[in-house]
């Protein structure tokens, strides 16, 4: 079966005030289609870095990454468009929401792109605004809606279309304890229903009681690869 | 795999993205419709003087086409003349092509009253043959206009008060005659007409033809055939027609006699695009300026577009589509407006006070702008066109930011 995602030697640096910052520092990783991972580590230990290069948001400096056996590095940034639209979900830890666009519209926003009908674009981006417990607000803009109500509206909007990969930057961060097991327990039933791969990168412990490997980063290197049992 | 966002949707977003700094949406959209509507305006008012120097132009020399015995033109004496039309010619000008005719006189000639002379413009017609748009136009203030064979004259209403006489008194009138000897008549005033320019009244004087024809020693002969085609796509190939049953003499089109007006007419177009382009020019600044901070502002949204699998052509076409809306807003304020600010001169606009001063170029001292839709409709495809255009820098930029610096944007 193809890896969800294979990185071989991946290099990733960065100039800051002179100095060299390694981002990525030969990073190996393969991820089986449907695992459901927690990458960890201290602020810049390149987690946020690994997530942008396997999600062909940034470019790495050296070594090749393949999603869903796709090479990423041949890739131009509209064919690089089309992979995340059609396999990636993104969860940013700012919430990052279209302000122009109402919730509702949000999440259909990447339906719209993918040329999903209306009236399915409705129904799915309805059912979506219900599970994460958002029924009622599809007609609010992003700055109507709180902190926890614009990031549950940000999940919905990565895994609306069913992607095969959810990358997910520190998606609890900003969210009080009740709707981040909320939910982390969405993340569980799409990884076990729908076998949707999740990377999820978090310094929340709680968040690794949900997941079924851990990877540990420091200064751009992986220190930790192991199994986690989930309860 | 991608389809690009539906019209509705960019143009949904395009309108919201406009309103989220309202102010200055709505000194762009101001300034264009101002700088659109002073434009159709100033077209308008260009429009109507022309028009209005036209319709001068062909009351003082009617006809659509004129024939002229050759070196007339140069020298307009009496020596050149033309026999009335027999023949080809006259089977032409009996034929579909010609809504009517007309042979003239015009010649210089003196005109004395008991107290002053002066020198005029003597024209001699046929009044049965110059229907409503020739001399006839001209407004009679009192008197008669003469039938084909009254011995009368009819003067400009300045003219009359030049020479310090009045209807009914004798004039006499002194030109040279076409055996080159003096040539005198003495004729009664019967007609005062006025007209819309001071020069026409103080310089024309109306005579019938066979009076004149007496006075020149002239016989049957004229100076001048007026033709009046049947149609305004007749006049081509009439004057070709024309030309090949009279080849010695000078056969041309109104706009041919007048070609400084002709010239101005056919650049009229041409001078409309460049005030368009000179104009917008200057508005380009504050529009790449507006679309360049709107898009600084929302850097990082940008970075999310792209980041969730909008492609950089989509980015592109989303700014284009916010300048459409601000343009369309921009042209539809700015139409209305002109529309209003036309409207309300459509009776014209007085120009007595420098009615001299209109009248040294033709024109009469009443101004009434002219509407076109061709005018209309190249304004508003400049300006679409000339704003998409500025709009492909910004829109250029937008498309290639990388995502990863957009997203991460402070």
């Amino acid at each position: 079966m193809t890896d969800a995602v294979s990185c071989h030697q991946l290099c990733r640096q960065f100039h800051q005030g002179g100095q060299i910052i390694h981002g990525l520092d030969h990073v190996d990783l393969t991820v089986a289609p449907g695992e459901f991972i927690c990458l960890t580590g201290p602020s810049g230990s390149g987690k946020t870095t690994l997530l942008n290069a396997i999600g062909g948001l940034d470019t790495p400096d050296s070594g090749r990454i393949l999603v869903g056996g796709t090479l990423l590095n041949d890739l131009d940034q509209a064919a690089l468009a089309d992979l995340r639209l059609t396999h990636i979900g993104f969860v940013f830890q700012s919430y990052n929401l279209i302000p122009v666009l109402t919730a509702q519209e949000n999440i259909e926003f990447i339906l719209l792109m993918q040329g999903v009908a209306a009236s399915e674009r409705h129904r799915l981006a309805t059912d979506m605004l219900r599970e994460v417990g958002l029924q009622g607000l599809g007609a609010r803009r992003p700055a109507e809606l709180s902190g926890g109500q614009q990031q549950r509206v940000a999940v919905a909007r990565a895994i609306v279309s069913k992607p095969t990969l959810v990358l997910a930057d520190e998606p609890t961060a900003n969210l009080d304890s009740h709707t981040a097991e909320q939910l982390m327990d969405l993340f569980t039933e799409l990884n076990q229903r729908h076998g949707t791969t999740f990377i999820v990168a978090s310094h929340d412990e709680k968040v690794q009681h949900f997941a079924r490997r851990l990877i540990r980063m420091q200064d751009g290197k992986i220190m930790e690869d192991r199994p986690l049992a989930r309860p | 795999m991608s389809a690009a966002l539906p019209m509705p949707t960019l143009i949904a977003m395009a309108w919201r993205n406009l309103w989220r700094n309202s102010e200055r949406s709505w000194v762009m959209i101001g300034a264009l419709a101002i700088a659109i509507a002073a434009m159709l305006f100033l077209i308008a008012m260009m429009r109507g003087l022309l028009n209005d120097m036209s319709q001068q132009n062909l009351r003082a020399l009617p006809g659509d086409i004129q024939i002229h015995p050759h070196a007339y033109l140069d020298d307009p004496a009496i020596e050149y003349r033309l026999p009335w039309p027999s023949g080809d010619l006259r089977h032409i000008l009996d034929g579909p092509l010609v809504a009517r005719w007309s042979g003239r006189i015009s010649v210089g000639a003196m005109i004395a009253s008991e107290r002053e002379n002066r020198g005029i413009q003597l024209i001699g017609y046929l009044p049965s043959r110059e229907g409503n748009s020739s001399f006839n136009e001209h407004q009679l203030i009192t008197g008669i206009w003469p039938a084909d064979h009254d011995r009368g004259v009819v003067v400009g209403g300045a003219l009359l008060d030049k020479l310090d006489t009045d209807l009914g008194k004798r004039i006499v009138l002194t030109s040279q005659g076409a055996d080159g000897e003096i040539a005198e008549m003495g004729a009664p005033i019967i007609g005062v007409f006025k007209a819309e320019m001071a020069q026409t009244e103080e310089r024309l004087v109306y005579i019938p033809l066979p009076a004149l024809q007496q006075m020149l020693r002239s016989g049957e002969d004229i100076q001048q055939i007026a033709i009046f085609s049947a149609t305004d796509s007749d006049i081509h190939p009439l004057q070709a027609h024309l030309k090949n049953a009279l080849p010695t003499a000078d056969i041309q089109r109104w706009d041919q006699l007048n070609s400084y007006l002709s010239a101005m007419l056919d650049s009229m177009d041409a001078i409309i695009t460049i005030l368009i382009v000179v104009m917008f020019i200057t508005l380009a600044f504050g529009l790449i300026n507006t679309l360049i901070m709107a898009i600084f502002e929302r850097v990082k949204e940008i970075g999310l577009m792209l980041a969730l699998g909008l492609k950089p052509s989509h980015i592109a076409l989303m700014i284009l589509a916010e300048t459409c809306v601000l343009l369309i807003l921009g042209i539809v304020i700015g139409n209305s407006l002109a529309g209003l600010a036309i409207y309300s001169l459509h009776d014209g606009i007085d120009l007595s006070a420098v009615a001299e001063g209109f009248a040294m170029i033709g024109a009469a001292p009443s101004l009434t702008p002219q509407f076109l839709w061709r005018d209309v409709w190249l304004c508003n495809g400049i300006v679409i066109t000339l704003g998409l255009l500025c709009s492909l820098l910004p829109a250029w930029r937008a498309a290639h930011y990388s995502p990863i610096e957009a997203l991460y944007r402070d």
